[in-house]
Protein backbone atom coordinates (compact mmCIF):
# COMPACT_ATOMS: atom_id res chain seq x y z
CA UNK A 1 0.00 0.00 0.00
CA UNK A 2 1.38 3.38 -1.01
CA UNK A 3 1.16 6.57 1.04
CA UNK A 4 -1.42 8.15 -1.26
CA UNK A 5 -3.59 5.04 -1.04
CA UNK A 6 -3.31 5.10 2.74
CA UNK A 7 -4.31 8.78 2.92
CA UNK A 8 -7.24 8.14 0.52
CA UNK A 9 -8.33 5.23 2.74
CA UNK A 10 -8.03 7.47 5.81
CA UNK A 11 -10.21 10.16 4.19
CA UNK A 12 -12.68 7.52 2.98
CA UNK A 13 -12.89 5.94 6.44
CA UNK A 14 -13.40 9.31 8.10
CA UNK A 15 -15.94 10.56 5.56
CA UNK A 16 -17.85 7.40 4.71
CA UNK A 17 -17.65 5.30 7.87
CA UNK A 18 -17.17 7.49 10.93
CA UNK A 19 -19.11 10.61 9.97
CA UNK A 20 -22.36 8.83 8.96
CA UNK A 21 -22.15 7.02 12.29
CA UNK A 22 -21.54 10.27 14.15
CA UNK A 23 -24.64 11.70 12.42
CA UNK A 24 -26.73 9.62 14.82
CA UNK A 25 -24.87 11.12 17.78
CA UNK A 26 -25.37 14.63 16.38
CA UNK A 27 -29.12 14.07 15.92
CA UNK A 28 -29.36 12.66 19.45
CA UNK A 29 -27.49 15.72 20.76
CA UNK A 30 -29.84 17.97 18.82
CA UNK A 31 -32.89 16.36 20.45
CA UNK A 32 -31.33 16.77 23.91
CA UNK A 33 -30.37 20.39 23.28
CA UNK A 34 -33.88 21.10 21.97
CA UNK A 35 -35.39 19.61 25.12
CA UNK A 36 -33.34 22.04 27.20
CA UNK A 37 -34.35 25.00 25.04
CA UNK A 38 -30.78 25.49 23.81
CA UNK A 39 -29.40 26.00 20.31
CA UNK A 40 -29.81 22.74 18.47
CA UNK A 41 -29.59 23.88 14.83
CA UNK A 42 -25.81 23.42 14.64
CA UNK A 43 -26.08 19.76 15.65
CA UNK A 44 -29.08 19.19 13.36
CA UNK A 45 -27.36 20.66 10.30
CA UNK A 46 -24.12 18.95 11.35
CA UNK A 47 -25.95 15.61 11.32
CA UNK A 48 -27.05 16.20 7.74
CA UNK A 49 -23.59 17.40 6.76
CA UNK A 50 -22.04 14.29 8.33
CA UNK A 51 -24.11 12.17 5.96
CA UNK A 52 -22.98 14.29 3.03
CA UNK A 53 -19.18 14.48 3.43
CA UNK A 54 -18.65 12.68 0.12
CA UNK A 55 -21.28 14.83 -1.52
CA UNK A 56 -19.65 18.03 -0.25
CA UNK A 57 -16.29 16.88 -1.66
CA UNK A 58 -17.93 15.93 -4.98
CA UNK A 59 -19.54 19.39 -5.09
CA UNK A 60 -16.19 21.11 -4.49
CA UNK A 61 -14.57 18.84 -7.11
CA UNK A 62 -17.35 19.84 -9.49
CA UNK A 63 -16.65 23.53 -8.87
CA UNK A 64 -12.93 23.01 -9.49
CA UNK A 65 -13.55 20.75 -12.51
CA UNK A 66 -15.77 23.39 -14.12
CA UNK A 67 -13.04 25.94 -13.52
CA UNK A 68 -10.27 23.80 -15.01
CA UNK A 69 -8.04 22.75 -12.10
CA UNK A 70 -4.80 23.54 -13.90
CA UNK A 71 -5.91 26.94 -15.14
CA UNK A 72 -4.44 30.07 -13.57
CA UNK A 73 -8.00 31.28 -12.95
CA UNK A 74 -8.99 27.91 -11.51
CA UNK A 75 -9.24 28.97 -7.86
CA UNK A 76 -11.08 32.18 -8.65
CA UNK A 77 -13.56 30.42 -10.95
CA UNK A 78 -14.07 27.64 -8.40
CA UNK A 79 -14.83 30.17 -5.65
CA UNK A 80 -17.15 32.01 -8.06
CA UNK A 81 -18.95 28.71 -8.76
CA UNK A 82 -19.29 28.24 -5.01
CA UNK A 83 -20.73 31.75 -4.60
CA UNK A 84 -23.12 31.16 -7.53
CA UNK A 85 -24.23 27.90 -5.97
CA UNK A 86 -24.87 29.53 -2.61
CA UNK A 87 -26.70 32.47 -4.18
CA UNK A 88 -28.74 30.54 -6.76
CA UNK A 89 -29.35 27.17 -5.11
CA UNK A 90 -29.08 27.53 -1.34
CA UNK A 91 -30.65 30.97 -0.91
CA UNK A 92 -33.84 30.14 -2.91
CA UNK A 93 -34.35 27.14 -0.61
CA UNK A 94 -33.71 29.42 2.37
CA UNK A 95 -36.32 31.78 0.93
CA UNK A 96 -38.83 28.92 0.88
CA UNK A 97 -38.15 28.20 4.55
CA UNK A 98 -38.66 31.88 5.34
CA UNK A 99 -41.96 31.89 3.44
CA UNK A 100 -43.04 28.79 5.37
CA UNK A 101 -42.11 30.54 8.62
CA UNK A 102 -44.08 33.58 7.49
CA UNK A 103 -47.14 31.43 6.79
CA UNK A 104 -46.83 29.84 10.23
CA UNK A 105 -46.58 33.26 11.87
CA UNK A 106 -49.63 34.44 9.94
CA UNK A 107 -51.50 31.33 11.07
CA UNK A 108 -50.82 32.24 14.66
CA UNK A 109 -48.48 29.35 15.33
CA UNK A 110 -46.09 31.57 17.26
CA UNK A 111 -48.64 33.84 18.95
CA UNK A 112 -51.53 31.50 19.79
CA UNK A 113 -49.80 28.10 19.65
CA UNK A 114 -46.30 28.83 20.89
CA UNK A 115 -43.91 25.96 19.99
CA UNK A 116 -41.41 27.35 22.48
CA UNK A 117 -43.80 26.57 25.33
CA UNK A 118 -42.18 24.20 27.74
CA UNK A 119 -44.83 21.48 27.52
CA UNK A 120 -44.82 21.48 23.70
CA UNK A 121 -41.02 21.47 23.65
CA UNK A 122 -40.87 18.58 26.11
CA UNK A 123 -43.47 16.65 24.11
CA UNK A 124 -41.61 17.16 20.82
CA UNK A 125 -38.30 16.26 22.52
CA UNK A 126 -39.84 13.04 23.87
CA UNK A 127 -41.13 12.14 20.41
CA UNK A 128 -37.72 13.00 18.92
CA UNK A 129 -35.88 10.98 21.55
CA UNK A 130 -38.03 7.96 20.72
CA UNK A 131 -37.31 8.22 17.01
CA UNK A 132 -33.66 9.21 16.64
CA UNK A 133 -33.06 6.08 14.54
CA UNK A 134 -36.01 7.07 12.38
CA UNK A 135 -34.61 10.60 12.02
CA UNK A 136 -31.23 9.18 10.91
CA UNK A 137 -32.89 6.81 8.43
CA UNK A 138 -35.04 9.68 7.15
CA UNK A 139 -31.98 11.91 6.75
CA UNK A 140 -30.09 9.06 5.06
CA UNK A 141 -32.92 8.52 2.59
CA UNK A 142 -33.02 12.24 1.82
CA UNK A 143 -29.26 12.33 1.26
CA UNK A 144 -29.34 9.11 -0.79
CA UNK A 145 -32.06 10.40 -3.07
CA UNK A 146 -30.41 13.78 -3.50
CA UNK A 147 -28.84 14.49 -6.85
CA UNK A 148 -25.27 15.72 -7.19
CA UNK A 149 -24.24 18.71 -9.17
CA UNK B 1 29.94 -4.07 3.33
CA UNK B 2 27.16 -2.74 1.12
CA UNK B 3 25.10 -5.90 1.49
CA UNK B 4 25.58 -5.82 5.26
CA UNK B 5 24.32 -2.25 5.39
CA UNK B 6 21.38 -3.10 3.10
CA UNK B 7 20.49 -6.06 5.29
CA UNK B 8 20.68 -3.84 8.38
CA UNK B 9 18.34 -1.29 6.80
CA UNK B 10 15.87 -3.84 5.42
CA UNK B 11 15.84 -6.41 8.21
CA UNK B 12 16.36 -4.22 11.27
CA UNK B 13 15.19 -0.70 10.50
CA UNK B 14 12.41 -1.24 7.92
CA UNK B 15 11.14 -4.61 9.12
CA UNK B 16 11.47 -4.20 12.90
CA UNK B 17 12.06 -0.61 13.99
CA UNK B 18 9.71 1.30 11.65
CA UNK B 19 6.52 -0.64 12.64
CA UNK B 20 7.31 0.05 16.30
CA UNK B 21 7.75 3.77 15.62
CA UNK B 22 4.49 3.71 13.60
CA UNK B 23 2.80 2.12 16.60
CA UNK B 24 4.20 4.90 18.78
CA UNK B 25 2.61 7.48 16.48
CA UNK B 26 -0.73 5.65 16.64
CA UNK B 27 -0.47 5.77 20.44
CA UNK B 28 0.48 9.45 20.24
CA UNK B 29 -2.57 10.13 18.03
CA UNK B 30 -4.87 8.66 20.69
CA UNK B 31 -3.11 10.64 23.43
CA UNK B 32 -3.31 13.82 21.34
CA UNK B 33 -7.04 13.28 20.91
CA UNK B 34 -7.45 12.71 24.64
CA UNK B 35 -5.58 15.95 25.31
CA UNK B 36 -7.87 17.84 22.93
CA UNK B 37 -5.19 18.32 20.28
CA UNK B 38 -5.23 17.50 16.60
CA UNK B 39 -4.27 13.83 16.01
CA UNK B 40 -3.92 14.20 12.23
CA UNK B 41 -0.14 14.87 12.11
CA UNK B 42 0.53 11.73 14.15
CA UNK B 43 -1.86 9.69 11.98
CA UNK B 44 -0.17 10.91 8.77
CA UNK B 45 3.26 10.12 10.26
CA UNK B 46 2.09 6.62 11.20
CA UNK B 47 0.68 6.02 7.71
CA UNK B 48 3.91 7.28 6.15
CA UNK B 49 5.98 4.88 8.25
CA UNK B 50 3.65 1.97 7.56
CA UNK B 51 3.95 2.58 3.81
CA UNK B 52 7.68 3.26 3.91
CA UNK B 53 8.71 0.31 1.72
CA UNK B 54 6.25 1.18 -1.05
CA UNK B 55 7.18 4.86 -0.81
CA UNK B 56 10.88 4.00 -1.11
CA UNK B 57 10.19 1.92 -4.23
CA UNK B 58 8.12 4.76 -5.62
CA UNK B 59 10.93 7.25 -5.04
CA UNK B 60 13.48 4.87 -6.58
CA UNK B 61 11.27 4.61 -9.65
CA UNK B 62 11.48 8.38 -10.07
CA UNK B 63 15.27 8.38 -10.06
CA UNK B 64 16.33 8.78 -13.67
CA UNK B 65 20.00 8.31 -12.73
CA UNK B 66 21.03 11.13 -15.04
CA UNK B 67 22.54 14.53 -14.39
CA UNK B 68 19.04 15.95 -13.74
CA UNK B 69 18.07 13.21 -11.31
CA UNK B 70 17.59 15.65 -8.42
CA UNK B 71 15.26 17.95 -10.32
CA UNK B 72 13.49 14.95 -11.83
CA UNK B 73 12.91 13.62 -8.32
CA UNK B 74 11.62 16.98 -7.08
CA UNK B 75 9.36 17.35 -10.11
CA UNK B 76 7.93 13.87 -9.61
CA UNK B 77 7.51 14.55 -5.90
CA UNK B 78 5.59 17.75 -6.72
CA UNK B 79 3.32 15.88 -9.15
CA UNK B 80 2.77 13.11 -6.59
CA UNK B 81 1.84 15.49 -3.80
CA UNK B 82 -0.36 17.71 -5.97
CA UNK B 83 -2.00 14.92 -7.96
CA UNK B 84 -2.37 12.16 -5.38
CA UNK B 85 -2.05 13.48 -1.84
CA UNK B 86 -3.80 16.85 -2.04
CA UNK B 87 -7.14 15.56 -3.44
CA UNK B 88 -7.27 13.13 -0.51
CA UNK B 89 -6.39 16.02 1.81
CA UNK B 90 -9.38 17.88 0.33
CA UNK B 91 -11.59 15.02 1.52
CA UNK B 92 -10.12 15.28 5.00
CA UNK B 93 -10.68 19.04 4.92
CA UNK B 94 -14.38 18.46 4.14
CA UNK B 95 -14.65 16.11 7.12
CA UNK B 96 -12.84 18.68 9.28
CA UNK B 97 -15.19 21.43 8.10
CA UNK B 98 -18.24 19.40 9.18
CA UNK B 99 -16.67 18.56 12.56
CA UNK B 100 -15.71 22.20 13.15
CA UNK B 101 -19.21 23.34 12.15
CA UNK B 102 -20.76 21.09 14.78
CA UNK B 103 -18.24 22.21 17.41
CA UNK B 104 -18.83 25.94 16.74
CA UNK B 105 -15.28 26.39 15.45
CA UNK B 106 -14.11 28.15 12.27
CA UNK B 107 -15.03 25.92 9.34
CA UNK B 108 -15.23 28.13 6.23
CA UNK B 109 -11.45 28.28 5.92
CA UNK B 110 -11.40 24.49 5.59
CA UNK B 111 -13.90 24.67 2.70
CA UNK B 112 -11.74 27.23 0.88
CA UNK B 113 -8.65 25.16 1.74
CA UNK B 114 -10.31 22.11 0.17
CA UNK B 115 -10.90 24.08 -3.02
CA UNK B 116 -7.26 25.19 -2.89
CA UNK B 117 -6.09 21.59 -2.37
CA UNK B 118 -7.99 20.56 -5.49
CA UNK B 119 -6.40 23.20 -7.70
CA UNK B 120 -2.83 23.62 -6.44
CA UNK B 121 -1.49 23.47 -10.00
CA UNK B 122 -3.83 26.29 -10.97
CA UNK B 123 -2.60 28.36 -8.02
CA UNK B 124 1.01 27.74 -9.10
CA UNK B 125 0.17 28.98 -12.59
CA UNK B 126 -1.62 31.97 -11.08
CA UNK B 127 1.44 32.95 -9.06
CA UNK B 128 3.67 32.34 -12.09
CA UNK B 129 1.44 34.72 -14.05
CA UNK B 130 1.68 37.27 -11.23
CA UNK B 131 5.46 37.00 -11.18
CA UNK B 132 5.79 37.24 -14.97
Amino acid sequence: MSLDGAVVNLASWAGNVMMPTMAGAFFAGAVYRYSKGGQFEQLLYGGFASLMCSGILRALEGFVQNAGPTSADGYWTAVMNLVNWVANVILPIFALTQLAAMAMHMGGVVSEIYPGSTWIRKFIAAIGALMVSGIVRFAESMVTQAHGI
Amino acid sequence: MESVFKNFVNQIIVAKLVPVIAGYFVLKATLDTAAGENPLPSIIAALFLMTLSATMQLFQGWNSGGQYATTDMLGSLWNYIVGQIMPAAAGLACVGAVVNFVRHRPWTRLVFSAIGFLCVTGLLKLFQAMAA
